[in-house]
């Protein structure tokens, strides 16, 4: 299960740049194709960890890979993916796995990443967008959001049960 | 499925967030500063993925690139007979080059211009990514500092300035886009009103309107909508004659005394595949 892990979230890595190279560059031109790959993969992924330290490793690993290639946030992404990661924990402590919880999760980790980010933003006076923007950012992953998050539960789920993967303990 | 479930205390989680936010804060303000440069382990790190993005685009680009030739065959015919006409100006274009740099030497040297386009080496290079995180305004590109590529170098495409590169590892490097309100990428620009040349300066760029605003022009100053906007050369950054826009709006600041002159930039940022940059001759 672990490398299936890991070929999904490169996937979404790489999937994160070839899109980028597809749709505008600035926030006020936003497409519907728009969307954070990799923490829907992992939000997808987090409850075939039964082992936290290892699904841990996992995030601040490609949380790196993505601050470092697509976003020059240094380590931005990877606190932003913990501090999600612990929210999902709550999440998936109360509510069962299924592609309607999956999708919800998926749809509040979005807006967690865009509102924190949005946050610090105007926290450090950087006048990029308001909250209009922020709106709309949101609504503009919403659709993509749900579509990659759908797709990537049935085919890791897919994927666990044709080769009858094990949950990653300890 | 089956899931053990541990719970946290409280006081743990409290304490996490906290720590969480304090380094978020650090880490951003951190991040921004754009002196930031990447060190070994980061330069490593995007070298691969950007070489591994390459190939995974390199499919996509050339299907997009078969489709926009296809579609551009229809005017080729009509191209030839343009090109074939001006053929047979170029060695009078030539003639009339040598007299220019002549001309353009002496004038640089009365003026006290530090760069100016003919003082550049002209690099391509092909977008491999836009950033993820969309209010940062920064494209990667393919080409790197074992290409020549420096901090700081201007980066053009066939329209118009389009930024500056910053974060150059050894086989690619980022590109700081003008539209970016970062205060610390003003840049200087002269406005082309009939003989008369005003300096202003890039103040930023409105997301709303698609417009550049420039400052710093007296409210005395004659200033048309229609008028060019080039690259002053000043600051010793962007070299002086690239164009930048056309003044699309003029207004006032709140004391009357300056103009506010909105650009729109010739540049089209939606669309940028392949750029140039502009490598100083004396940096060879």
């Amino acid at each position: 299960m672990i490398i299936v892990s890991i070929i999904s979230l490169l996937f979404s890595l790489f999937l994160q740049g070839l899109v980028s190279n597809f749709q505008s560059y600035t926030i006020y031109d936003l497409s519907i194709f728009s969307a954070v790959y990799m923490l829907l993969t992992l939000v997808v992924l987090q409850p075939y960890f039964e082992n936290d330290k290892k699904f841990l490793i996992l995030i601040l690993i490609f949380g790196i890979l993505l601050d470092i290639t697509y976003s020059n946030t240094f380590i931005l992404c990877t606190c932003i993916f913990l501090a999600i990661f612990y929210l999902n924990k709550l999440l998936n402590f109360f509510f069962p796995y299924n592609l309607f919880t999956v999708n919800l999760f998926s749809i509040l980790s979005m807006i967690s990443y865009h509102v924190i980010t949005f946050l610090f933003l105007i926290i450090l006076n950087f006048d990029s967008y308001n909250f209009i923007i922020l709106l709309k950012v949101i609504g503009c992953n919403l659709i993509m959001t749900v579509v990659y998050t759908s797709f990537m539960y049935y085919l890791i789920d897919f994927i666990y049960k044709k080769f009858k993967l094990k949950l990653i303990r300890e | 499925m089956n899931r053990k479930r541990k719970k946290i205390e409280p006081r743990y989680i409290i304490l996490i967030v906290t720590v969480i936010i304090i380094v978020l804060i650090a880490v951003l303000s951190y991040a921004l500063k754009t002196d930031k440069k990447l060190n070994t382990f980061e330069s490593i790190v995007k070298d691969v993925v950007v070489e591994v993005q390459k190939i995974v685009y390199f499919p996509f680009k050339n299907f997009s690139t078969m489709l926009s030739n296809y579609n551009s065959l229809k005017d080729v015919l009509e191209e030839n007979r343009i090109l074939k006409s001006n053929v047979e100006k170029i060695e009078s274009l030539e003639a009339e080059n040598v007299a220019l740099k002549k001309e353009l030497e002496e004038m640089k040297n009365e003026l006290n211009i530090e760069h100016v386009l003919t003082d550049y080496d002209y690099l391509n290079a092909t977008v491999v990514s836009r950033n993820a995180a969309t209010w940062y305004n920064n494209l990667t590109i393919d080409k790197g500092s074992h290409n020549g590529i420096e901090e700081g170098m201007v980066v053009i495409n066939s329209t118009g300035v389009i930024g500056k590169t910053t974060n150059v590892s050894t086989f690619s490097s980022d590109v700081k886009l003008i539209t970016t309100t970062d205060t610390n990428n003003k840049i200087s620009v002269t406005i082309t009103n009939g003989d008369k040349k005003l300096i202003g300066l890039i103040n930023g760029y409105d997301y709303k309107t698609k417009y550049l605003e420039i400052e710093g022009i007296s409210n005395t100053d004659n200033v048309a909508i229609g008028d060019l906007v080039y690259t002053s050369g000043l600051g010793g950054v962007f070299p002086s004659g690239i164009l930048i826009g056309k003044v699309a709006d003029i207004t006032t600041d709140v004391y009357d005394l300056s103009k506010i002159i909105n650009v729109t930039p010739s540049a089209n940022f939606e669309d940028i595949n392949y750029v140039t940059v502009l490598k100083r001759t004396d940096n060879k």
